[in-house]
Order: C-alpha cells, then sequence, then structure tokens
C-alpha cells in the first residue's frame, strides 16, 4: 500500500485507493450486519422445509398404506389389548383368586394355600407381584392345572417349585411362587 | 518566516512559476491567472551537467535561487515544460474510435517504441478534431524517472505541481494556435529554428544560418515537405521580432519565393498581459518571444486547455493496468456484495414460501397427522410390552412341558419322590432298583432336550430289598444354550 501511494505520489490515485478501501469497509459492515444473519436464516429455513418435507413424506406414505385405517386400527388396538392383558398395568389379587380356585375345582386339584408376598420390581418398566401357592392332586390332574396357570391371559411365571410325592396315594403336592408382572407405564 | 505566515494568511499563493528548459537553458515566468498577466521573467544558463544528465540537486537549487533572489513569495503551483531533446513526439493519424479503444491503440503504438527504447516511459496524449473518417493524435513519451524527479522537485519546494508538458504545445498555446496549421520560426544562437505546426502539433523540424536566403530557403522546404506530407500548404508564420537577419518582411502578407505567407510577430495577445514597467512594442515582442514557452506552459495549466500533461499519464507498464482497474475494483466489491444480498434475500423469500406451502399441506393432512400421531403412539406400547413379554418367556421354565418330560422319561424300574428348583438348577429325587434304572433316567432326560446339564449327583443304597436312592442335578435350558 504505501509503496503504491510512493510510487503513484498525486492526488488522483489516494483517491482512487480510499474510495476502494471505503468500499471495502461498507461492504464488511454489509456483510456482518445484513449478509451473514440472513444467511444463518437461510440455513435455519432449508432446515426447517427439509424437516417439513420429511415429515409430510412420512403421513403421505401412511395415508397410501393404511387407506383402510379403521381395520389397521382396530387390529392394533387388539393387539395392545392383548399385551395389556399378558402385562397389566394392575392386578387385583382379589379377582385372580377365584378364578384360579375354580380353575383347580375344574382340573380336580385343591389348591391347600394361596399366600400373597411382597411385591418388587423386575427391571425397569416391571413390578412383580408374587404369589405362593401350594396345591395336591393327581400327577395329571397338577400338571392340567400347572398347563392352565402357564397359558392364562395373564402372564405367570412359575419359580421355586417343590414337587413332592406321596407314595401310597400316588398324589402329588406342587408348590411354586407364581411371578405376575405388572407393566409400569409412563408417569 | 513572518513572510511565510503573512503569506499563509493572505493565501496569496496561487500564482504560477513556469519552468522552461530550452538545451543548457532554464527560462522561468511567473504567470498571475487571476490577472491573465505576466508577473516576472528570468533566463539562467544551467551547468552543462545538470540539463544534460537531469540533476535534481541543481536543478531544485536554481529553482530555490531563484524564488529566494526574486523574492516570488506568492507562487504556489508549479509548471515544467520540457524540450523535445528529452520527449519522444509523434504524431498518429488513428481511424475515429471510442476514447477506450483510442486509449489502447496509442498505448499500443507507444509500447512499440518504448520497447526499441527499452526503458520504462510516462506517456500522454491530445487528439485533434477528425476529418475524413481519421483522427491526428499527438503521443509524448518521457522516461517515468524524470517525471519521477520533477514530482520530487515539486515536493520539496513545497509547490503544487500542476502541469509537465512539451515546449512546442506550449508555445502552441501561447500562439493561441492549438489546432492550427502555422510554423513557428525562432532565432537561436547562432542559427534559426523553424517548426511546422500541422493542427497544433509539431510535425517537421529544420534548422539554417542565419541568414535572409538561408531562412527563405528553410521556409520553401519545410513548406513544400508539409505539402507533400500532409497535404497542407502552410501560410501563417510566426516569428520573433529579435530576428535581424529577416530584414524586408513586414507583418501581414509577404511574397516569399514562390509562397504567400502571413507574417505574425510574436506578442502578448489581448488575453494575456505583460506586467511590468513601460516597453516599447519591440521590447515587449522580445520578451513574448523569451518568455512563449515558459508563458505558454503556464496558460495551459491555469485555463486548462487540452494538451499534453505527463502528470495525468501512467507508464506503459502495469501502473496504468492497477490504476484503471481500481474503480473497476471498487464498483465491482460493491455490486458483488449487493448481488450477494440480494440473491440471499431472494433465497430467504423463496424459502419462506415453500414452507408455508409445506405448512398448508400439513394442515390440510391434519388428520393424517393424528392417525400417524396415534399409530406412533401405540407401535411403541406394543413394541415395549412385546420386548418385555419377550425377555420374560425366554427365563420362562415352563413347568407343564417339564412335568409332562418326567412322566415320559421315567422308565421302569425308577421312580420321582421329589422335584426341587433352585433358580435354574433342578434336583430330581427318586429311587430305582439297580444304577442302570437311573442311567435310563438320566439318558432320557438328557435326549429331552429341555435340560442343558444332567447329571447324577448322589447314589444311596436303601437297604436289603436292593432299592436305592438316587439324585439328579439338571439345569434348564438346552444343551445349545450352554
Amino acid at each position: 500500500m504505501n509503496s503504491l501511494l510512493n510510487a503513484a505520489g498525486d492526488t488522483e490515485n489516494r483517491k482512487k485507493l480510499l474510495q476502494l478501501v471505503t468500499a471495502a469497509a461498507v461492504c464488511f459492515m454489509l456483510c456482518r450486519l445484513f449478509i451473514m444473519p440472513a444467511f444463518a436464516k437461510l440455513e435455519r429455513q432449508q432446515k426447517q422445509r427439509e424437516q417439513l418435507q420429511q415429515e409430510l413424506g412420512l403421513y403421505q406414505e401412511f395415508a397410501a398404506t393404511h387407506q383402510d385405517y379403521e381395520t389397521f386400527f382396530q387390529q392394533q388396538s387388539a393387539r395392545l389389548a392383548q399385551l395389556q392383558k399378558n402385562l397389566p398395568d394392575e392386578a387385583v389379587f382379589s379377582d385372580l383368586l377365584p378364578v384360579w380356585q375354580q380353575q383347580a375345582r375344574n382340573c380336580g386339584v385343591k389348591i391347600e394355600e394361596v399366600k400373597l408376598l411382597p411385591s418388587d420390581t423386575a427391571g425397569s418398566r416391571l413390578n412383580r407381584q408374587q404369589v405362593r401357592m401350594a396345591m395336591a392332586g393327581s400327577y395329571y390332574n397338577v400338571l392340567k392345572f400347572v398347563r392352565q396357570l402357564e397359558n392364562s391371559e395373564n402372564f405367570v411365571n412359575l419359580n421355586k417349585v417343590n414337587i413332592t410325592g406321596d407314595e401310597n396315594k400316588g398324589d402329588i403336592k406342587f408348590t411354586a411362587v407364581l411371578n405376575i408382572y405388572l407393566y409400569r407405564t409412563e408417569s | 518566516m513572518i513572510r511565510k505566515l503573512v503569506k499563509n494568511l493572505s493565501k496569496k499563493d496561487n500564482d504560477i512559476l513556469c519552468i522552461a528548459f530550452s538545451g543548457s537553458r532554464m527560462e522561468a515566468a511567473v504567470f498571475s491567472p487571476a490577472d491573465k498577466a505576466v508577473l516576472k521573467f528570468m533566463q539562467k544558463q544551467l551547468p552543462d551537467t545538470a540539463a544534460e544528465y537531469w540533476d535534481a540537486t541543481i536543478l531544485q537549487q536554481e529553482i530555490e535561487l531563484l524564488l529566494v533572489e526574486s523574492k516570488l513569495d506568492t507562487v504556489g503551483r508549479l509548471v515544467f515544460v520540457l524540450d523535445t531533446g528529452s520527449i519522444f513526439l509523434q504524431r498518429l493519424l488513428l481511424p475515429k474510435m471510442p476514447e477506450a479503444e483510442l486509449q489502447e491503440a496509442v498505448r499500443w503504438e507507444a509500447e512499440e517504441y518504448l520497447a526499441s527504447a527499452d526503458k520504462e516511459g510516462c506517456l500522454d496524449f491530445c487528439t485533434f478534431p477528425a476529418s475524413e473518417g481519421m483522427q491526428p493524435v499527438l503521443l509524448a513519451i518521457m522516461p517515468q524517472k524524470l517525471l519521477a524527479m520533477l514530482q520530487q522537485i515539486g515536493r520539496d519546494l513545497k509547490l503544487e505541481l500542476l502541469t509537465v508538458t512539451v515546449r512546442p504545445v506550449a508555445q502552441a498555446a501561447f500562439l493561441e494556435q492549438l489546432q492550427s496549421n502555422f510554423v513557428l520560426l525562432e532565432e537561436e544562437a547562432e542559427r534559426v529554428s523553424l517548426t511546422a505546426f500541422v493542427d497544433g502539433m509539431p510535425v517537421l523540424w529544420l534548422k539554417t544560418e542565419k541568414t535572409l536566403q538561408g531562412i527563405e530557403k528553410a521556409l520553401a522546404d519545410l513548406t513544400e515537405k508539409t505539402e507533400q506530407n500532409y497535404r497542407i500548404r502552410m501560410r501563417n508564420v510566426f516569428l520573433t521580432g529579435s530576428c535581424a537577419a529577416i530584414t524586408g518582411w513586414q507583418e501581414g502578407v509577404n511574397e516569399l519565393g514562390s509562397h504567400q505567407y502571413y507574417l505574425h510577430m510574436i506578442d502578448f495577445s489581448d488575453s494575456t498581459s505583460w506586467q511590468g514597467s513601460f516597453l516599447e512594442a519591440d521590447e515587449r515582442r522580445e520578451y513574448a518571444g523569451r518568455c512563449m514557452a515558459a508563458v505558454g506552459g503556464a496558460l495551459l495549466a491555469a485555463e486548462r486547455k487540452t494538451g499534453i500533461n505527463f502528470l495525468r499519464s501512467r507508464s506503459a507498464t502495469n501502473k496504468m493496468a492497477l490504476e484503471k482497474i481500481m474503480p473497476y475494483l471498487t464498483a465491482g466489491i460493491l455490486l458483488c456484495t449487493v448481488a450477494l444480498w440480494g440473491i440471499i434475500f431472494a433465497c430467504n423469500e423463496y424459502e419462506e414460501s415453500r414452507i408455508n406451502a409445506l405448512q398448508q399441506q400439513m394442515e390440510a393432512m391434519g388428520s393424517w397427522q393424528q392417525r400417524y400421531a396415534t399409530d406412533q403412539l401405540v407401535e411403541r406400547r406394543i413394541k415395549e410390552r412385546s420386548a418385555q413379554l419377550a425377555a420374560l418367556r425366554k427365563e420362562q421354565i415352563h413347568w407343564g412341558d417339564m412335568l409332562e418330560t418326567f412322566g415320559r422319561a421315567v422308565p421302569d424300574g425308577c421312580w420321582l419322590s421329589k422335584v426341587q428348583q433352585e433358580g435354574s438348577r433342578v434336583l430330581l429325587y427318586g429311587k430305582a432298583e439297580d444304577l442302570s434304572a437311573a442311567e435310563n433316567f438320566i439318558s432320557s432326560l438328557q435326549t429331552s432336550d429341555k435340560f442343558s446339564k444332567v447329571e447324577l449327583q448322589e447314589t444311596r443304597a436303601r437297604g436289603k430289598d436292593g432299592i436305592m436312592d438316587y439324585t439328579i442335578n439338571m439345569r434348564t435350558g438346552s444343551a445349545k444354550d450352554e
């Protein structure tokens, strides 16, 4: 710059150089104050547009693939209902006990003891309700009753099983802890 | 110092000091643009070295001496008029063209001459009225170093350098013949110099002895050459009145040889006067002849007449390009910035419109948006419960299947008395008639693929009947799970 001024040595050249520097400074200020914020806004707008396009695409695809939405919704609801029965949000022991007793009677098994144990958690989303049950009956009747328990709508897990046989009568005594799992919904 | 202060206060520093060079002679004239008058005129012989080699120190000293001795306190501006010995002058005849093309054409011509001279020069040119589609151009080139030196002298003397021009152009300005055809006759020390001007440009030079016959012959030769080369018949002759050899020539029409000429005595015109003591006409004309170049240079600067001025020139190298580029660069930077701003603004508006359109489409699909959200929620719940259930089922021991397996696996001669579970470990207690029966039982349990590990843990002989008690240790889960 200095050599340019020195070499030029006249006011015309200095004026032109000053104009150039002033123009550069003005452009810099314009960039900082207007162009860069506008560019940042443009980037935000592009991201927003892409997001909207993506969402709209999802809705359109969903609409295209589920033209019979009512049927689909019913199927989904039925699936959820089934799962909610398998892993209910709450289980009332007093409601379950008569069901078991009826099942036991139907199978020819005698429920000798039913005791509600303290509940605890089983994982991040499950509470576990434990019930100790002791039953007696013939091998085949106990087998039948155990299968009914395992295949019931409420998911039941038998643990700490103890089976003893009565040599004289041929009956068995089946003692186990029934684990009933309750699903903890989001608060 | 007081004088300088008074000078600064009074601000009477508009007078022009014009320094004209003719060989080793330096002519200085002080011209007042306000009065359009020559205030002073001086001549000085420079040392030969200064004139020949352009010694800046000596020149500056001489000018300073001049300013001090003559008490030129009102001088604030400076003009230099250079001799044709230091300058390259060339008349060009170019087709009439736009200004920008003309500049390029002249620069191209100049570069050809510079290439042969092999030095860096400054150029300037002036144009004259075109005729028959052709435009006369006077091209002048001077050494860049010389111009820089003169500019430095101006800065050191604290005088504003207005013009650096050439002697013939200054003379034509004084004579008010800047676009005319004429012959200028000047008396020198030992000879007479004749210069032919075509359209105000010097085109031919001749020098002759100081005799009437010599001068007449030289004039005739000049006239014929001008007619031959430029198809112009010279009629006007300007001459200084001091030439003793020219006797019998009267001001006005004269018949010289076979040609007719109109003779003009060089004098101060009505527009320019001599400011000084009263002079006889002859003495005034003599002064006019002597200070013609210096005063002509001052007139060019003061009245901003078109002519040669190297101060507005550029060297015939890249400097010209750089100074030309700067305004375009300035405009370009501004335009690009504004254009960029405009483009980004337009893009903003466009994106905004697209977003609005998408939002309208989304609103139109409001019900499906809700359905999708519901489906996502239900799907998530299904997934979570399914995952939990699958995990529980994986760990589950199916006691229904286990009991059935025990029933099928127990062979004859072997029976179970107790089953006890502790986590994944299951203990079977029973009785067998012999060890082979127990082993058969174990083998059956292993092949059932419901237990990963089945092993006989203990046997106890019971009594006289040979029945033995056994204990079998098992792990739930198939063998491949191990």
